[in-house]
């Protein structure tokens, strides 16, 4: 083994369900806006079999990166690929996710400043907002892995938790005729959605990342396969909740189709204007989220530099995001950013990258066994 | 306690920040808008009318409308609310103008009702409820109706003797909606999706002046206003709107003939089936019955009270309610009709579509929990149950058939049908090449109607006559 490559980042241990919790928290935060109604172009009345369907598509994907991981215990993707592609291969491959990561949380962020602003707060400046939700991103993304993880595991449940019970309060103004025709656009348009929107689980690779934090790195695939579980469920729950709410064309139109769902529940004359306590755990989750971006995006470059912590890179980015979600013209230009260019191209990273990493693995092992067997 | 030790502080600088300056709100800067009403204004303009809570006359509780707007609170009961009607090109410069003019920022987070006057309504409402829709402080589970005649009316009236505030007759008055039938409640992002929908045409409740009322108003303008004897409590308030009447005089009737031409029911008896209409007197001004139906923005007809009630029943949204059935022994007697308490059981519609061709079939089935009748029949014996229980599925079922046929004569799907559509298709590029919109009216519908008598309340049988009283009636 390269010693070079394998240095350590001493940023604590965590168990696989603090990974799980982290891993989720980063990829379900984006189902809560405008999530429901992109998926909804897409797949017509069929929409909510697209997460269910992609993800188990995305599934495959993720354990070739398991596999990766267990392989090379103690090592994060990027160290992999030095490891196994060597130092420029692996530069290039850390620089590819670092910009994932940024757009993920440039584009995601202003998503969230721009409904907060639009809904409740439309007078404060954007700039503004901005600046105050960074300066708590900045604070949390400071701390190291254990400490992220473990406030995750604590939103995670409750973000999972609230989708629930909201889903669950909506049951009554549930339709079930409006997740047919069932087929959609189509078998094939449908087909091509399934294979592209893949997509939505690229923080997924953010697996890659945390493996090497694990107490039991064996564990890797249980986190895999409970946070995965966890976010097709969540998705599909969301789209289906606000599909049978909202008829197709209307969902078409909605800008954030789960918050109007929260905004309808009326259950007598006391149990109503449920939205508020979503916005309040949606917005501590998306500033989380935004946390565990910042963190990753800076251990990829930590690991890039081979720097022994992420710290210093953390300013860097929280300025980086700030000034990229605030040139962002608007939220369409954001959606349009996200959904349309940075998930489908960052496709590619988990299409390409893990199962790269295993040929190359299992090639290692076999000239490794050569070169045993010839000694 | 590390961890929150160490979260504490970014929690609290978040806290500390956003609750700053900008999107402060102080509650008494602000004018709470209760309902909001609607009606065509000069030169394609809307008149808007907002009726505004007064928070501190609410505070007092206690007295209620009808004082003709004192003013001050203070000096006895007077209306809890005001109202202010302003014509604008828009929905949102109304918001504005209004807001000049009272000198507080008028918030909708409140409002419990968009109102449009039925003139409008007739016109086109889209562009309206699309603006309305979209306003942030707007929560979809208000609720939409359409009033007759007009909006500005409705809503300048002192809608109830028991309720203090508008917002408040508008919870208790939906509330309505489960134990009668006789409207439905429609909130307004139902009304949006129905908008916009291939296969659910907009529907929403008629909420009326009374007919009386009407008459007591135009009756009192010819005496030039006034309490004019009804009681001395004032019948207009201070800037012309009229406030609650008050409650009748000992010896004032019910003007007869007690219904205008065409408000008969199936039977010929009085049915009291449109808002405004229902013979009475005393209680509040106005009433809400029946359906506006909608294709598209534009409202081109309504159902009656036992029409809509069908409609909600095929919805599978009907809860319960009483009707006065004809006694099946004496059906052209109606002052003989059984009252019954039904409530909704099962709906079942099923839908075959082949080529262009649509076939529906709707089978309901229905309760009676309660009934008293007016003859000596004794309907609780088991062998005279099948009599009620045809006589009433039979009466249901004249009824929907009728709002079946009105509604295809309108061109509107208010059942739903075209939502159960959808599942005779595979994709969605065929549902809407299909328009149902333009085949509904041709679709043939064929309904049938069950009711299953399960109480008849704490009796058995009807009060019996002595054997005496018969022999005195006989001779």
């Amino acid at each position: 083994m390269n010693e070079g490559t394998r240095f350590r980042i001493d940023d604590g241990r965590i168990d696989w369900v603090e990974a799980a919790g982290l891993v989720v928290t980063f990829e379900i935060t984006k189902a809560f806006l405008v999530f429901p109604e992109k998926i909804a172009k897409e797949g017509l009345t069929a929409a909510w079999t697209i997460p269910l369907v992609s993800g188990l598509l995305a599934s495959l994907f993720i354990w070739v990166l398991v596999v990766v991981s267990k392989a090379h215990p103690g090592m994060n993707l990027i160290q992999i690929t030095n490891y196994l592609a060597g130092p420029t291969v692996g530069f290039i491959a850390g620089v590819a996710l670092y910009l994932y990561l940024m757009i993920i949380i440039v584009t995601g962020f202003r998503e969230v400043a721009d409904v907060l602003i639009t809904v409740y707060m439309p007078l404060t400046p954007l700039g503004f907002f901005l600046a105050s939700a960074y300066a708590v991103v900045f604070y949390v993304a400071f701390q190291n892995t254990e400490t992220l993880a473990r406030i995750s595991v604590l939103t995670s449940t409750v973000v999972v938790g609230m989708a629930i019970i909201l889903a669950a309060l909506s049951i009554g103004r549930y339709n079930t005729d409006l997740v047919f025709p069932p087929l959609g656009p189509g078998l094939i348009p449908l087909f091509k959605k399934y294979g592209v929107r893949q997509s939505i689980y690229g923080e997924f690779l953010s697996l890659g990342m945390i493996a090497a934090y694990l107490r039991e790195p064996r564990q890797v695939g249980k986190v895999a396969a409970v946070s995965l579980g966890i976010s097709i469920f969540t998705f599909t729950l969301v789209v289906l909740t606000c599909q049978m709410v909202f008829p197709i064309p209307s969902l078409l139109r909605v800008s954030a189709p789960f918050l109007r769902v929260a905004r309808v529940i009326k259950l007598g004359r006391f149990f109503q204007r449920l939205d508020s306590l979503f916005v309040f755990v949606w917005l501590g989750v998306s500033l989380l989220q935004a946390a565990v971006a910042i963190y990753l995006a800076s251990l990829v470059l930590a690991t890039v530099f081979h720097l022994q912590s992420h710290k210093p890179f953390v300013v860097l980015n929280v300025v980086a995001a700030y000034f990229g979600s605030w040139a962002i013209p608007n939220l369409a230009a954001a959606l349009t950013i996200a959904f349309d260019l940075a998930r489908p191209y960052g496709l590619l990273l988990l299409d390409i990258w893990p199962p790269t990493l295993l040929v190359l693995t299992l090639h290692k092992k076999k000239q490794l066994r050569e070169g045993a067997g010839g000694a | 306690m590390k961890l929150g030790k160490r979260f504490l502080p970014a929690i609290l600088l978040f806290a500390l920040i956003l609750t700053g300056c900008w999107d402060k709100v102080e509650l008494d800067d602000i004018a709470w808008v209760q309902a909001m009403g609607f009606d065509k204004g000069a030169d394609g303009q809307i008149l808007t009318t907002f009726v505004i809570g007064i928070p501190r006359l609410l505070q007092g509780g206690g007295g209620r409308g009808g004082g003709g707007g004192s003013g001050d609170g203070s000096s006895g009961p007077g209306p809890h609310h005001t109202t202010v009607t302003v014509q604008s090109k828009t929905v949102i410069e109304a918001i504005a103008l209004a807001a000049i003019n009272l000198g507080r920022r008028l918030s909708l987070q409140h409002t419990e009702l968009y109102l449009f006057g039925e003139e409008l309504a007739k016109s086109d409402i889209r562009f309206i409820v699309g603006a309305i829709d979209r306003y942030r402080e707007v929560r979809g589970s208000a609720y939409i109706m359409v009033a007759r005649p007009r909006a500005e009316d409705v809503l300048r009236v002192d809608v109830s003797p028991l309720e203090v505030s508008p917002s408040r007759y508008i919870l208790t008055l939906a509330q309505q909606h489960m134990q009668t039938g006789l409207f439905e409640t429609v909130f307004l992002v139902d009304f949006v999706n129905s908008l916009e929908s291939e296969d659910d045409f907009p529907s929403c409740p008629i909420i009326s002046l009374s007919r009386s009322f009407k008459q007591e108003g135009s009756t009192e303008s010819g005496k030039g206003g006034g309490g004019g004897g009804q009681g001395g409590e004032g019948q207009k308030g201070q800037q012309g709107e009229t406030q609650f009447p008050p409650t009748p005089r000992v010896g004032d009737r019910i003007q007869q003939p007690g219904l205008p031409p065409g408000l008969s029911g199936p039977q010929g008896g009085p049915m009291f089936l449109e808002g405004g209409q229902v013979p009475r007197v005393g209680g509040g001004p106005v009433e809400a019955m029946g359906t506006a139906v909608f294709r598209g923005g534009k409202m081109v007809g309504d159902l009656n009270g036992e029409e809509t009630r069908t409609m909600l029943m095929v919805k599978g949204d009907f809860e319960r309610g009483l009707f006065a059935v004809p006694d099946p022994q004496v059906p052209d007697q109606s002052q003989y009709s059984l009252s019954l308490d039904m409530r909704g059981r099962k709906t079942e519609v099923e839908v075959n579509r082949q080529g262009d061709r649509v076939e529906i079939d709707v089978h309901l089935t229905l309760e009676v929990s309660y009934m008293s009748m007016k003859t000596q029949s004794d309907y609780t014996d088991p062998r005279m149950e099948p009599l009620v229980e045809k006589a009433a599925a039979e009466y249901v079922k004249k009824n929907l058939d009728r709002a079946i046929m009105r509604t295809q004569e309108m061109g509107a799907d208010v059942f739903g049908f075209g939502r159960r559509l959808r599942r005779t298709f595979l994709t969605w590029p065929e549902y809407e090449a299909f328009a149902w919109q333009s085949k509904y009216p041709q679709a043939q519908i064929r309904t049938n109607v069950e009711v299953e008598l399960k109480r008849y309340g704490l009796d058995f049988g009807p009060l019996k006559v002595t054997p005496g009283e018969k022999l005195q009636e006989s001779q």
